[in-house]
């Protein structure tokens, strides 16, 4: 069977994806001011950007799945180690989620519930290909795109240029902690690397178009956070979440169920393509899905129980742990050993 | 099987909601909120409610007696109150419609942390206007003021009006939480008053009521510290930098004569005089003579206006100066423009506020 493939534009909306989902269940712990946040985020990009560039010329210059570049005889073997990064990062995204829907909904349904019916969806999802993920990831963004457009412009707050502040000494601690969580949840880097050989061409284009359009949507979101909603952001928690809460127009009155169609279904494309990587390794896709969001859901289960928070110390070295090996060491291995190969075929 | 996975995609559009699952029949839809100091140290709480139990024909919704009531419950704290009208109506009370909430100004020693934290956590939308009233708040709540109309929405108008005309400052729970949060920041609550004028006896198309703004209570950290009149509270607008349209009455050499200004805009330069913090206030707008004497010069009535908008600012400049209240984001200034300079007051600006000077220009141009 062919591999499917898809194109540069989609991956890159699914790893944008991706990062509004982290993004959208990030729980500031303190939100004070908006510049740390701001030129946290812009390092971090660059950071992220220079990490890529193994990975980018790897593929550019034709390169296979890394895994069977760099172990031809048993490439399986690293393609496990990233199912199981990619289901700690599923299982954790949706316990999140889960804890977003208890703690700003009441009366949903039972945390296990919302963990079962997510995996069940993007198991579905993963089980259908990467094409069915790419296209549905492209809907989603549209939609994100959508709404994030309205609730911005009807949005009912004033514009207040005084909450955007020049750095102090007191904001080093805070930008330090956002660098860090900013690159350590660059987690695209192993995604791309696990999606690579399902991406048509243009490299490039994927993986920096993304970093383009991530700065220039987060930095929006923070930006629109701080001018109108200030100090309160750390009241609500979520930040894009907030946008809409202070959002209204006269015939939406609220924006909180219209926001939460959009993230279940951002949720399920999102946790699918992570279901979807993790079933690389298994000889049989469509089961391997099944199992993969089996296994993702007890893990969701545990770190909701537990928990568990992506700023969390162990997590942190953990998520850092996978950008680092699985998305920029593993590549550049594979594009020293696709070098050599090269050379000595000359 | 992809159809029938879509419309359950498609079903979670019309069947998700933001609050608790329930009938619309048992639902206490709340309109306004009013409360009031209970004997026992609680809180007396008024609820404005829509009922629709007395709307019998299928005819467009009137918000006469039948339809609007106003429900009390006691608690010793907002949540239990809300509780009890629970118990007591038998339905889920909804306060995600709010139009308003009017805090009796008995209350003023009580603070407002209280009541932000419980209307965080409610259902309340964050752009609700939270107001002091003078008296009782059941009262005001359960003002009629127009046939056909509900009170709260009428109220809140007034509260809007007052806020556009810059006669008030905007008190948002999202503005008012804010500004509390800020050290030494403060906010001037508008101060609500109906006031029942003489009988008007059978005559049933004459109002004895008058309603509106007459001033305001600055709130510091929570705490209520003093009133403030309403020139005051246009001053504040105006030192602010966010008073959009105003009127104004002047006294001329030949009569009084009143005008509207409108397209104000405002520029503020913060500087250092002294090691004392000046701010500049540059005030422009256009201004339409609403009604003067036959014979007033049109310079003299623009002349006047101007001293009137400084005279407005002074009132507000000497009300901050006294206690130190930061009602114009002064501390906020100091950490954009001159950070350094933030470093000396450790994060406390009341004494930059005492000590600030402020240089007023206003001019005004022919709309």
């Amino acid at each position: 069977m062919p591999l499917r493939k898809i194109s540069a534009g989609q991956l890159m909306l699914l790893l944008f994806l991706s990062r509004i989902m982290h993004t959208m269940i990030f729980r500031a712990e303190s939100f004070a001011s908006g510049t740390p946040l701001m030129l946290g985020l812009l390092v971090s990009t660059a950071v992220e950007a220079l990490l890529a560039i193994p990975l980018v010329i790897y593929f550019s210059k034709g390169g296979a799945d890394p895994a069977s570049e760099l172990f031809p005889s048993r490439p399986r073997l690293l393609k496990i180690f990233y199912s199981v990064y990619f289901l700690v990062i599923a299982g954790t995204t949706v316990a999140l989620f889960t804890g977003f829907l208890q703690s700003e909904f009441s009366n949903v349904v039972s945390p296990i519930f919302s963990v079962l019916l997510i995996f069940a969806a993007s198991a579905y999802c993963a089980s259908n290909g990467v094409e069915g993920l790419g296209r549905a990831g492209t809907v989603v963004f549209w939609l994100f795109a959508g709404l994030f457009v309205f609730m911005a412009s009807v949005n009912e707050g004033g514009f207040d240029l005084l909450n955007i502040r020049p750095m102090t000494e007191n904001d080093l601690s805070p930008f330090f902690e956002y660098l860090a969580d900013g690159i350590s949840s660059a987690w695209w880097l192993p995604m791309f690397c696990a999606l690579g050989e399902n991406l048509r061409s243009g490299a490039a284009k994927a993986a920096y178009g993304y970093l383009v359009l991530k700065l220039a949507v987060l930095e929006a979101l923070l930006f629109l956070v701080t001018i109108i909603l200030w100090r309160y952001v750390d009241v609500l928690g979520y930040p894009i979440f907030a946008l809409g809460a202070y959002a209204k127009t006269d015939f939406i009155q609220r924006f909180d169920a219209i926001n939460m169609l959009v993230w279940a279904i951002n949720c399920v494309i999102v946790v699918g393509t992570y279901v979807f990587i993790c079933t690389k390794p298994s000889k049989k896709p469509k089961a391997g899905s099944y199992a993969a969001a089996a296994l993702g859901a007890g893990i969701a289960f545990i770190s909701y129980k537990s928990g568990l928070r992506f700023n969390d110390g162990v997590f942190l070295i953990f998520k850092a742990a996978g950008v680092i090996l699985l998305g920029t060491a593993v590549p550049a291995a594979a594009l020293i050993k696709l070098g050599l190969k090269r050379r000595a075929e000359k | 099987m992809k159809r029938v996975l879509a419309a359950i995609v498609l079903s979670a559009a019309l069947l998700s909601g933001c609050g608790k699952i329930s009938d619309v029949r048992r639902r206490l839809v709340v309109h306004s909120i009013g409360i009031d100091p209970s004997d026992d140290g609680g809180y007396t709480v008024s609820y404005q409610v829509f009922s629709g139990g007395g709307n019998s024909d299928s005819g467009p919704v009137d918000a006469s007696e039948s339809t609007v009531k106003t429900l009390v419950s006691d608690g010793k704290t907002l949540a239990e109150a809300e509780e009890g009208l629970r118990l007591k109506t038998g339905k889920e009370v909804f306060l995600g419609d709010v139009e308003l909430i009017v805090i009796s100004d008995s209350l003023k020693d009580e603070g407002l942390g209280e009541f932000l934290q419980y209307f965080r956590k409610s259902d309340v939308y964050l752009g609700v206007n939270a107001v002091y009233c003078r008296g009782s708040a059941s009262k005001v709540i359960g003002t009629k003021l127009e046939q056909g109309e509900a009170a709260s929405i009428l109220l809140r108008e007034v509260v809007e009006r007052a806020v556009e005309e810059s006669r008030a400052s905007s008190s948002r729970i999202i503005e008012i939480s804010n500004a509390v949060s800020a050290p030494s920041e403060a906010i001037a609550i508008p101060l609500l008053e109906v006031k029942r004028g003489e009988d008007s006896g059978e005559d049933s198309t004459v109002s004895n009521l008058s309603v509106g703004i007459t001033g305001g209570i600055v709130v510091s950290g929570v705490r209520p510290v003093k009133s403030a009149d309403a020139d005051a509270c246009a001053g504040i607008r105006l030192l602010r930098g966010n008073a959009k349209r105003l009127s104004l009455s002047v006294n001329t050499s030949s009569g009084a004569a009143s005008l509207c200004i409108d397209n104000i805009k405002i520029k503020r330069k913060l500087g250092f005089s002294g090691g004392s913090p000046l701010i500049t206030v540059k005030i422009s707008g256009r201004y339409k003579i609403m009604s003067a004497p036959e014979n007033a010069r049109e310079s003299e009535i623009v002349s006047e206006a101007e001293k009137a908008l400084l005279s407005l600012c002074e009132k507000a400049r000497r009300l901050s100066a006294e206690s130190g209240d930061d009602l114009f984001g002064i501390g906020r200034m100091i950490e954009k423009y001159a950070p350094s300079a933030s470093k000396l007051y450790g994060g406390d600006f009341s004494e930059a506020v005492k000590s600030s000077v402020y240089d007023v220009f206003a001019r005004l141009s022919e709309y």
